[in-house]
């Protein structure tokens, strides 16, 4: 029991890595592993089952604004399984993926509910309580329990009887989560761009727009045309002659 | 940048705070309100004595933002020495800021995004998995103490640097007279990039597929035929619109919400 909570804050504390430790690849199954394995009194085995996650997950990374499947948890659960039940690396990962695909559903369920996070700290900042907006920036710590229990639940009950209740999660609901993240980032855009544009610099967000929905050009690329299209916009605006 | 406010005081708390930079991440605003959060000591100390820019600088800079948590700290840098400009001066514009660090955010997610989660993690665990393998505890130990060098390096190094270039930058546009076009050059590169960044970020299809006599109707083919995206770029459109009117944000993200649900329960979406 003591042994499946430490592991549930195992768990708890890989989600917290990419938040609030600096993304620090503590989460990853390589460190995850041995840890385990030291918490279930077999550290040799931690260390190469997390090194077979290791390799499975890879290339399995936050890039962009999508969010990955969850490696920490999954790598935190299928540890715990394969040496609880005195099986091997190759269990573990077989065992990992579809925890790993469940913990990503949570945590696309945090960054939802921190939409929300996020408004309530910016009211505070108006209210000029900055302690509280503070605060609120720490608020997903309790956003991100689920992780935990998550962990716990699966560790404590086994992988058979959670089974069943991965099924229960209605399917069509995950569905439109991963939608709704989507389309979310609209709103930040739009926040951003109200600040910004008026009727003279439309066209340079267009620009940057055309160039990557037509021609694929990533948004680096975008940039470096952009800084040659503002160079020469200057050039113009200060010698209108050399044209 | 004999004039400049910050020491190493505020420099070192916004280092360690910005390792919670993701710590309020959410769809809407990423790591907006958590990059305020980072550099708050910094402009607590850059607007002493003027609450009214203090205020507006830290609501201002909840503002959304995306980059490789690692070198975010450069961005960092370079706003908190803007910053430090506009508590000199009134002349100065706060969009300025925000197009500074809209333009930058791609960029260094572009190049932070290939060092730290493709190329040191990628080379620390090639060296970590082939002493784990053989149940080598240095493997795991190797893997951290390798990665956490390159990331601290650079999480340090980038603010420095950063803060500099900055304060560089702002000076000779000051000296000659650069300003106008420091900040329209700014605003530019910010939109443009904040334009691919859209494409790109906002994702709004339509999968559904209608049957009739004639054979089948794909209905994001041909919008895609129409104009690519037009569905995400209408959605951002239609949401500054709305923020225009002064809809409340919360009432927005929540109709985005139960609209994706409905839209996946009717077969719209999915």
């Amino acid at each position: 029991m003591i042994e499946c909570i430490l592991i549930g804050i195992v768990g708890y504390l890989t989600t917290i890595d990419e938040r609030y430790f600096g993304a620090s690849m503590m989460n990853r199954p390589i460190i995850v592993g041995p840890v385990v394995g030291l918490i279930l009194g077999d550290l040799h085995q931690g260390i190469l089952i997390g090194a077979a996650l290791e390799a499975m997950f890879i290339g399995i990374v936050t890039i962009g604004a999508a969010l990955p499947p969850d490696v920490g948890v999954a790598g935190t659960i299928a540890t715990a399984l394969a040496i609880k039940s005195g099986a091997g690396a190759d269990v573990a990962v077989t065992l990992a993926m579809p925890f790993a695909v469940l913990a990503q559903g949570l945590n696309m369920l945090a960054f939802t509910i921190n939409s929300f996070t996020v408004s309530q700290g910016r009211k505070a900042i108006e209210n000029r309580k900055l302690s509280s907006f503070q605060k609120w920036h720490f608020f997903p710590l309790i956003v991100r329990l689920p992780s935990a229990v998550l962990t716990f639940l699966v560790v404590y009950f086994g992988a058979n009887a959670t089974e069943s209740f991965v099924n229960i999660m209605p399917e069509k609901l995950m569905t439109g989560f991963t939608v709704a993240s989507g389309l979310l980032p609209a709103v930040g855009f739009a926040m951003l761009i109200q600040g910004m544009i008026d009727k003279k610099s439309v066209p340079y967000f267009f620009i940057g727009y055309l160039l990557a929905a037509y021609l694929g050009v990533p948004v680096v690329g975008v940039a470096v045309a952009a800084i040659m299209v503002a160079l020469l916009v200057i050039q113009t605006k200060r010698n209108p002659v050399n044209i | 940048m004999g004039d400049s406010k910050l020491t190493k005081k505020e420099i070192n708390k916004v280092f360690w705070r910005s390792f919670a930079l993701q710590g309020s991440e959410s769809y809407t605003d990423m790591q907006g309100m958590g990059y305020s959060f980072s550099i708050l000591p910094a402009l607590n100390k850059i607007y002493q004595g003027n609450d009214e820019k203090y205020y507006e600088a830290v609501y201002r800079n909840t503002e959304f933002f995306n980059t490789t948590p690692h070198i975010s700290t450069f961005i960092m840098g370079m706003s908190l020495a803007l910053e430090e400009e506009n508590a000199k001066t009134d002349q100065f514009e706060t969009e300025t800021i925000s197009s500074i660090k809209a333009a930058l955010m791609g960029p260094v997610a572009g190049i932070g995004d290939s060092f730290y989660w493709g190329t040191f993690r990628v080379i620390a665990a090639g060296i970590g998995l082939s002493l784990a393998a053989q149940g080598n505890i240095l493997g795991p130990i190797l893997y951290f103490s390798i990665y956490t060098l390159l990331h601290f390096l650079g999480r340090y190094g980038c603010l420095r640097i950063g803060y500099r270039m900055g304060a560089n930058a702002i000076e000779k546009a000051f000296e000659n007279n650069y300003l106008e076009s420091f900040s329209l050059a700014a605003s530019i590169v910010g939109l443009m990039s904040i334009g691919a960044m859209t494409s790109s970020l906002v994702r709004f299809t339509i999968p559904a597929v209608f049957k009739s006599k004639g054979g089948e109707i794909n209905v994001q083919q041909m919008l895609d035929d129409i104009f690519p995206g037009i569905l995400s770029l209408g959605l951002t459109f239609f949401v500054y619109f709305l923020l225009k009117k002064k809809v409340k944000v919360l009432w927005i993200i929540l109709a985005i919400f139960v609209f994706s649900i409905v839209g996946v329960y009717i077969g719209l979406l999915g």
